[in-house]
């Protein structure tokens, strides 16, 4: 990149890069200098040391990786039809699947503990079909946490993934059929490296955007579902501990960003081969 | 029997046709180029041969054997895709191997295969890159190796070099002709280009939105366009209107619309032609003959009229020609010498480049 170009970019980004800073990086480093020159590095020393800490962080952990698998597993045929299909309808399916963006999480778990509740559609139509005797327990576990959550965070899945197999060329899914490929075959060997970029900022979003969550641990998984975010909240809100509120988020942070590298640094080759689209002229 | 047969192939996209009730009939080697402007049906065509797309109607039979019911994967229809379609996360090497591996070919086999071809297409050194590092060309190469090293039934090329500078480009007939040749493999190749076809195919067929207008030898073909509409596809782009006046020694003798002049033509010309008929004579610009002075002895077919514009194209420049005829004459010269706009200027029209239609 030459150096006019680098230099033109970062003009560019300094408007966006202003407000990250004001509003991100300062307030971010002040609350780090402020509880260190306070309690030094005591708060975090508790939160590595304690079995309860840890135990909500690696529940975190797992239940956002859960979250990403599902919306990957559902999300990606949804976004393949949706990028490669010719329907007139095809506007109308993404309007429909960005619309649950409209309606608020806290709205969407109040429903969801509706459907999932003991006298919730979901037991009624077992039990009339004969699948339980008695009520399943869904709400206040994990499992209506995850339904939840990637109700919530499906959408940015499918629209990473659906932008990235847009600018695939259909050509070369042809290429591949007339060199034998079936299309079974063409998938794995072509489709899905090509998509690899979307899969990887689908993951990281929906990871991040999970890892973070406070509405939906807090209305549906209840008293002893605690995630990362519910213990900020708790040291702040109940505690008073802000030092001790500031070291968990930074623990979090801290979590996300070695995900977000480990993600990148994984799929660097074939990042590097596909980021662009692969296409030039 | 033909090695390709292609009968009453019609293909329906909701109301439009884009190909209606098309035959072709290539011979096991034989090259066809697939003419027409743009939007005619020829890619459709090609996407149907290999299976892409299924036929409204009609058949097509490789060997002997019916397609219609098999996928494009059983084939072995080789397509070169206009924008190339290569596989952006494969290597040039692993590009051109994919279908090898596909067939489970041995590792060893697959080496030497993929050598070789490295070497036709002339990509030695470059087996590692991938296409983004690659310029057009060599793309390009790419992937006509991809599609020949499947040794596949049939080729199809989809406007194999209408990206290409006109260097490259006459290198790359060359190259596909004798690789065609060589592998001895039945191809189609779709163009745009009259003179690009002449100079590959042994059979040229013209479309028109979807039919096929005329099918034959290229020097036929080139030479002797079936209609009016072909022959300005074929580059005869000066039409004279008249009436014929008289048929004698195999000369049609015409007396041009307005300007009453006679022009004599001894091209060729409808079978069931009589004296009376409206008629046009089309000739090629490159065949309209400057002439200076008075040390010309010809009597026919000489005309003077005014020089409207004078454009230079490279190698050759277009005199345009006004007030000779009623409708204007083209006029191409190597190196032209003559007066410029507005002057006057006398052309000879040889009688047996004249080619007579009825109009
Ligand atoms: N999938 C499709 N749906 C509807 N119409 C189509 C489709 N594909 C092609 N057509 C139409 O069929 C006609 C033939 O298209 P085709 O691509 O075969 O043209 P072409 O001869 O290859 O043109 P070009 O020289 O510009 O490539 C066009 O009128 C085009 O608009
Ligand atoms: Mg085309």
């Amino acid at each position: 990149m030459s150096q006019r170009k680098k230099l033109s970019i970062l003009g560019l980004s300094m408007p966006a890069s202003f407000l990250l800073v004001i509003c991100f990086v300062f307030p971010l480093g002040y609350i780090l200098v402020t509880t260190l020159a306070e309690d030094g590095p005591e708060y975090y020393i508790k939160f590595l040391t304690d079995p309860f800490y840890l135990k909500v962080l690696w529940r975190t952990v797992w239940i956002s990786l859960v979250c990403t698998g599902v919306s990957l597993l559902f999300g990606y045929p949804t976004a393949y039809f949706l990028a490669r299909t010719r329907s007139r309808m095809k506007n109308m399916l993404l309007i429909v699947t960005i619309f649950p963006f409209l309606v608020s999480a806290v709205v969407r778990a109040y429903g969801w503990q509706v459907i999932l509740g003991k006298r919730g559609i979901v037991n009624q139509f077992l039990m009339a079909v004969g699948l339980v005797h008695k009520p399943l327990v869904i709400l206040n576990t994990w499992m209506a946490v995850v339904i939840g959550m990637v109700h919530l965070l499906i959408p940015y899945m499918i629209l990473s993934i659906a932008g990235v197999i847009q600018n695939i060329d259909p050509n070369v899914e042809y290429a591949s059929y007339s060199l034998g490929c079936n299309k079974r075959e063409t998938f794995w060997k072509v489709i899905f490296p090509l998509s690899a970029p979307g899969i990887i900022s689908g993951c990281i979003l929906v990871f991040t955007l999970s890892i973070t969550s406070f509405v939906t641990p807090q209305l549906l998984g209840g008293a002893k579902f605690v995630m990362m975010s519910q213990l900020v909240d708790s040291q702040i809100n109940t505690v008073f501990n802000l030092s001790f509120a500031a070291a968990i988020s930074y623990i979090l942070l801290f979590i996300i960003l070695l995900f977000q590298f480990l993600a990148n640094w994984s799929t660097k080759g074939i990042m590097n081969r596909v980021g662009g689209g692969g296409k030039r002229a | 029997m033909s090695y390709l047969e292609i009968d009453n192939l019609t293909k329906q996209f909701g109301a439009t046709t884009a190909v209606d009730h098309f035959n072709l009939h290539v011979e096991q080697g034989e090259m066809v180029a697939l003419l027409g402007g743009s939007g005619c049906g020829k890619t459709t065509i090609l996407r149907m041969i290999a299976g892409f797309l299924e036929p409204t109607e009609g058949s097509i039979r490789i060997n002997g054997r019916t397609m219609n019911e098999i996928p494009p994967y059983k084939r072995n229809v080789a397509i070169f895709f206009q924008n190339y379609a290569l596989f952006p996360h494969l290597t040039v090497y692993n590009n051109i191997a994919y279908g090898l591996k596909q067939k489970k070919m041995p590792k060893a086999e697959i080496q030497k295969k993929v050598a070789d071809f490295v070497h036709l297409v002339r990509l030695e050194g470059l087996e590692k890159r991938y296409p983004r590092e690659l310029s057009g060309g060599q793309q390009q190469r790419v992937a006509l190796a991809r599609a020949l090293v499947m040794e596949p039934s049939v080729l199809l090329l989809d406007e194999p070099l209408s990206n290409l500078d006109a260097k490259l480009r006459i290198e790359m007939q060359v190259e596909i002709r004798q690789l065609q040749k060589k592998l001895n493999v039945t191809t189609i190749i779709v163009t745009h280009d009259q003179e690009e076809a002449v100079s590959l195919a042994d059979k040229i067929l013209v479309m028109s939105e979807g039919h096929l207008l005329q099918e034959g030898d290229p020097r036929e073909v080139f030479n002797y366009p079936a209609s009016p509409f072909l022959a300005d596809f074929m580059g005869f782009t000066n039409f004279i209107y008249g009436t014929l006046q008289e048929v004698k020694d195999g000369k049609y003798y015409i007396s041009a619309r307005k300007t009453g002049e006679m022009l004599v033509a001894g091209g060729n010309a409808p079978a069931d032609l009589k004296t009376g008929d409206s008629v046009v004579a089309a000739i090629r610009p490159g065949n309209v003959a400057g002439v200076s002075g008075r040390q010309d002895d010809r009597k026919e077919n000489i005309y003077t009229g005014r020089v409207s514009a004078v454009t230079y194209k490279g190698n050759i420049s277009q005199v345009d020609i006004l007030e000779a005829f009623d409708t204007p004459l083209h006029m191409h010269c190597a190196d032209y010498t003559g007066p410029m706009d507005g002057g006057e200027v006398t052309v000879y029209l040889p009688p047996e480049k004249l080619l007579i239609y009825k109009a």
